[in-house]
């Protein structure tokens, strides 16, 4: 799990970034900083452990393949970037923004984008199983042939989103808006509409 | 297995750097089972064994670990059906809000305790509505939430009374924590105490007016 020491930053409470004694508000050179991370990360091949980079902007990060756990992203922002197949587990993206990326073919099990937003973005043929997209907003994007099993959509809005042949058992899908939405073939009926359907 | 080497992953001052988790969906309730290890001392515990599968234990054995304690969030089948297989293996310390769970006997918890688990620093928070037994356990930046929290929703209860003191004590002593915290409940996905705030509908006025008259239809 990324590691839960805080900011050395008096006052601050948020938590410090890897490879940094201070989290991204108080960084001294946020862009060197982010720079440096995103080098470390295009240049490695194997599993990522307990990152945190959280509040950091990405731009044309490729990260395809590759596999992620325990990791922390909150707050980042990824424009022009893939993570086409790759693997995520316990992973935190809440609050997040996501602009023209390519999240398709991603196993994403126990992760939450709670808050992000969505742009442009493909997560077509993903396993999307267990994860939290909370009060997400997405626009133009795709979610089709995906199994999203168990996760949860709770006050989501939907903007020319599409959710084609997806398995939506048990998906939470609550109080959200939707507009130009299509859920051609996928089992709607399984898909939890209802608050009153909420048990635990 | 191959991790990439980032400044992260230095040791840090303290037990909370080194902290790993491992998830298991139970398909007995469709409950979540956490194992939760630290890496310093080898020393790792289990949050509501729902079931005590080969997998948790290939786990467990496979990270050098040994399980030195179990914090049962209530005492509700599908959250603890496992603990005794765990016991059978582990001599592990049981807390929990009631001196027996499953027949083996708990350290008894009390709201607000602090104590140490695994290293690691936790403490007990009493949210009661989802039953009377119900305890949140903060372990460093983390809540176990059990029953009485999830991604988007609160914990079914049996009265308007109930569903009250429900929502007091988690505003009090769960949605008030640092919002950078994590929330692993005892079902659905993780969350974060800012995403709960914002986005949880068991503090929505007109769900909460749908869910007294429900009340009122069984009365």
């Amino acid at each position: 799990m990324f590691p839960f020491a805080t900011c050395a930053e008096p006052g601050c409470s948020a938590l410090a970034l890897s490879g940094s004694e201070r989290c991204a508000a108080h960084l001294a050179d946020r862009a060197a900083f982010t720079a440096a991370r995103a080098a470390e990360l295009a240049a490695g091949a194997g599993p990522i452990e307990d990152l945190d980079l959280s509040g950091l902007e990405f731009v044309g990060l490729s990260l395809e393949g590759r596999s992620f756990r325990g990791c922390r992203f909150a707050g980042s922002s990824f424009r022009n970037s893939s993570f086409a197949g790759a693997v995520l587990r316990l992973c935190f993206f809440d609050f997040a923004s996501f602009d023209s990326c390519d999240l398709s073919g991603l196993d994403a099990q126990y992760c939450c984008f709670a808050g992000s937003t969505f742009h442009d973005v493909s997560f077509e043929n993903s396993e999307l199983v267990h994860n939290n997209f909370d009060g997400v907003s997405t626009q133009s994007c795709t979610f089709n042939y995906s199994n999203l099993y168990n996760s949860r959509f709770v006050r989501a809005r939907f903007a020319r989103t599409d959710f084609i042949d997806c398995n939506l058992k048990k998906a939470y899908f609550l109080l959200t808006s939707e507009e130009e939405v299509s859920w051609k073939y996928s089992n709607t009926q399984e898909a939890v509409r209802d608050p009153d359907r909420v048990v635990s | 297995m191959e991790v990439l080497e980032h400044a992260g992953s230095r040791p840090r001052p303290g037990p909370g750097g080194l902290v790993k988790i491992h998830f298991h969906y139970s398909l007995h309730g469709f409950s979540n089972v956490y194992l939760v290890g630290n890496e310093l001392t080898g020393d790792a515990f289990v949050v509501d064994p729902a079931d005590f599968t080969r997998d948790i234990l290939v786990a467990v054995e496979e990270s050098g670990w040994y399980i030195r304690a179990v914090l049962v969030t209530h005492n509700h089948e599908h959250h603890v059906r496992g603990l005794s297989t765990l016991r059978s293996i582990y001599d592990a310390t049981v807390f929990a809000a009631n001196a027996s769970v499953g027949g083996q006997s708990c350290r008894v918890v009390r709201d607000g305790e602090r104590f140490e688990v695994c290293g690691m620093r936790a403490e007990a928070l009493s949210v009661p509505g989802h039953s009377s037994d119900s305890i949140v356990y903060r372990v460093e930046r983390v809540l176990f939430t059990g029953d009485t929290l999830e991604a988007g929703a609160i914990g079914s209860t049996l009265s308007r009374y109930g569903g009250n003191l429900l929502r007091q004590g988690l505003a009090q002593k769960v949605l008030s924590q640092d919002e950078s915290c994590v929330i692993l409940p005892g079902h659905g996905p993780p969350s974060t105490v800012l995403a709960e705030r914002r986005f949880n509908l068991g503090f929505d006025p007109a769900l909460k007016r749908k869910e007294s008259e429900r009340y009122d239809f069984f009365v």
